[in-house]
């Protein structure tokens, strides 16, 4: 038995039989070959060579063609096909009778050395370049995009690196656990084993060469990075006892999933899904989600550039459509300046500065295209588009210019839209909820961020070490907040949904509903304890509840009557046989 | 053969984008085609040989092409250096 500790990406626990999966590191390993393969070995080179070619075509179509990276993809494409390279690698083939992999890392290799020892900086840096491309060529000389097996479900697999879209794919075919040896607990891969709630563990240097024997047991605690290959009998005892008392709670949740999210006296909340990227969209629909109360578009920004209105009106489309009939609500880009204009003069205070909102006012075109391309997903299904770091009602009105234009637009192209479709904003700067009246009389619904409001009011960054531990949303003035804005969307009639992360703790949601939240938006893996909590409460009691908490003077006063709450709450689960 | 001197005129050389268009240029040609600089010479329709001759502005080159195209090849190639690569 080996007990390897790598970092826990997604928490669970999970035993199965290993299976090494993917492609495998192209290896470095020269094959000798004969006179008769010379041929065969130059023809492989050839269509390898194509074939990274084609791929760094097709890369350069999907950007847009004044990116810059438009131009590094062709320079590379000429690497790619250089005559002097491919010359001398069908030179060393002949000659040496070694594969074409070996021949070709040979060639180049002398290439990049040349330019790397140059004194030219510019040259230097083409040696980059130039290893990017050929390890392209090498990666098809390898054998290319072998297609993954399929996995048995109740495999446990071990890979040298798992792309989100891997990721996907072994979910839908039901592994039981993943493990890496590269990424990270943030990862686009980690959430997403996060959202479909299969355990995993990344990080882990060299997993797949540890295994004994292909089938070997392996037990992957995804809560703690420990991986236990072939665990001894205790071990295994330890595991099953555990795993099957989880297992349970999980099924008991996901019953949960049918049911609406109703207090026991008939009080309707909705429950929807916070969603980072569209590939959770499954997890969330799993576990129930009631639409989608913040889509959040900013991994649409990616090195290549601002997508357009095309790309992204593709992307909303899905997503809306998948929802339907339920509501989406699609945040305009929440992103620093940094992210927008390259180069850009850093700022001393990012968090106060050029960012989200401010940029799309300041930049209106940026703006307007995603507008219209939210616009453009509203024939498919509900939309309510979502505006991040307001602070005062002149910007509102100026979004709204904006807004009004876009829709001119799509109306000048003949391009269908819904004329109804929703605008509000986030809460989450104080001033705004300070003016919340004024606010809430000018848009269509609002949306409280939680952490950032909490953050801003409190004046803490919850990054930083020294003063995490003053972050508290449950102090009395973000609670003060959060009550003024609550209580002017009340009477403007506008809806208002709760999309930090109080929104799934349990201590808030009696909190939060008590004070008139209509929706509350949470990550997929947590929306079914937050029903199951919901499902508990009598709504008659939360009005007292809130107006009390709101009397209190210390998060410490706040926090223990939400406890106190909650703990009767769960005794009369208890004794009704509903919960424990 | 057909040779020719061309300079590099333009304020930054010979680096990717030049490099590429030369490339480029060359390539469609049947003709076997050479640039030198000093001791160097170079295959024209090698992006890397091209970009490791690190010609900056000034520098005296030498065009040389062999082939049914090859004087056309020189001319045309030759224009793109005196039109400064389209940078200025």
């Amino acid at each position: 038995m080996k007990v390897y500790r790598g970092i826990p990406a997604a928490a669970g626990m999970a035993i199965g039989r290993a299976t090494v999966w993917g492609t495998p590191e192209p290896s470095a390993v020269s094959r000798t070959i004969r006179s008769a393969d010379v041929a065969g070995e130059k023809a492989r080179l050839a269509r390898a060579v194509e074939r990274a070619q084609a791929e760094l075509r097709r890369m350069a179509q999907k950007l847009p063609k004044t990116d810059p990276g438009v131009k590094l993809l062709l320079a590379q494409q000429m690497m790619v096909t250089d005559p002097e390279i491919l010359k001398e690698t069908e030179a060393v083939i002949s000659s040496h009778f070694v594969d074409a992999a070996t021949a070709y890392r040979q060639a180049v290799e002398r290439v990049r050395s040349s330019i790397a020892a140059t004194a030219n900086t510019y040259l230097r840096d083409r040696a980059n370049d130039l290893a990017g491309a050929s390890s392209l060529v090498l990666k098809y000389l390898s054998g290319g995009e072998r297609l993954p097996r399929r996995v048995k479900p109740g495999q446990i697999v071990l890979a040298c690196n798992l792309s989100p879209g891997d990721v996907l794919t072994l979910c839908r075919q039901q592994v039981r656990g993943l493990v890496s040896e590269t990424g990270g607990a943030t990862s686009h891969a980690a959430i997403l084993a996060k959202a479909w709630g299969i355990p995993a563990v990344m990080g882990l240097v060299n997993v797949t060469k540890k295994l004994g024997g292909k089938g070997s047991p392996v037990i992957v605690d995804g809560g703690t990075g420990k991986v236990i290959i072939n665990p001894d009998s205790k071990t295994r005892e330890e595991f099953e006892r555990r795993s099957k008392r989880e297992k349970r709670e999980q099924r008991a949740l996901l019953a949960l999933r049918r049911l609406p999210a109703v207090t026991r006296d008939g009080h309707r909340v909705r429950l929807s899904a916070n969603l980072d990227f569209p590939e959770e969209t499954e997890a969330a629909r799993r576990n129930g989600a009631e639409g989608v109360g913040l889509f959040r578009t900013e991994y649409l920004l990616t090195n290549q550039g601002i997508p357009t209105e095309e790309e992204q009106s593709a992307v909303y489309r899905k997503i809306v459509r998948t929802f339907a009939p339920h509501p989406v609500t699609l945040r305009t880009f929440d992103v620093g300046g940094d992210k927008f204009r390259r180069g850009a003069l850093p700022e001393a205070n990012p968090f106060l500065g050029w960012r989200a909102i401010r940029i799309g006012l300041d930049e209106a075109a940026f703006l307007a295209t995603q507008l219209r391309a939210m616009l453009r997903a509203s024939t498919y299904g509900r939309v309510r588009i979502l505006l991040p770091m307001v602070a005062t009602v002149a910007e509102v009105t100026a979004a709204q210019k904006i807004f009004a234009q876009a829709k001119q637009a799509l109306q000048h192209r003949n391009v269908r839209f819904d004329p109804e479709t929703l605008l509000g904003i986030m809460i989450e700067i104080p001033a705004a909820a300070l003016v919340a009246e004024h606010l809430a009389a000018q848009v269509d619904f609002f949306s409280i961020g939680t952490n950032d409001l909490a953050q801003y009011t409190l004046a803490v960054d919850r990054g930083n070490p020294k003063v995490a531990h003053l972050f508290d949303p449950f102090d009395p003035s973000v609670l003060r907040l959060l009550a003024m804005s609550l209580a002017a969307t009340k009477k403007q009639g506008i809806e208002v949904s709760v999309c930090g992360e109080m929104a799934a703790d349990p201590l808030a949601v009696p909190l939060l509903i008590g004070l008139g939240v209509q929706e509350l938006s949470v990550v997929p893996a947590l929306l079914p304890g937050v029903k199951r909590l919901i499902r508990e409460l009598r709504f008659a009691d939360l009005g007292a509840l809130a107006s009390e908490v709101l009397e209190q003077a210390s998060p410490g006063a706040v926090k223990a009557i939400l406890r106190r709450f909650l703990e009767q709450i769960e005794k009369q689960g208890r004794r009704r046989g509903r919960l424990g | 053969m057909i040779e020719k001197t061309v300079m590099v005129t333009n304020r930054l050389g010979i680096h990717a984008r030049p490099a590429a268009m030369l490339v480029q240029k060359a390539s469609k040609f049947k003709s076997e085609i050479r640039l030198v600089k000093g001791a160097l010479e170079v295959n024209a329709k090698s992006i890397m040989g091209v970009m490791m001759l690190a010609a900056e502005c000034g520098s005296k080159l030498f065009l040389r092409a062999w082939g049914p195209d090859a004087e056309q090849a020189v001319a045309e190639l030759t224009d793109i250096f005196e039109s400064k690569f389209n940078e200025e």
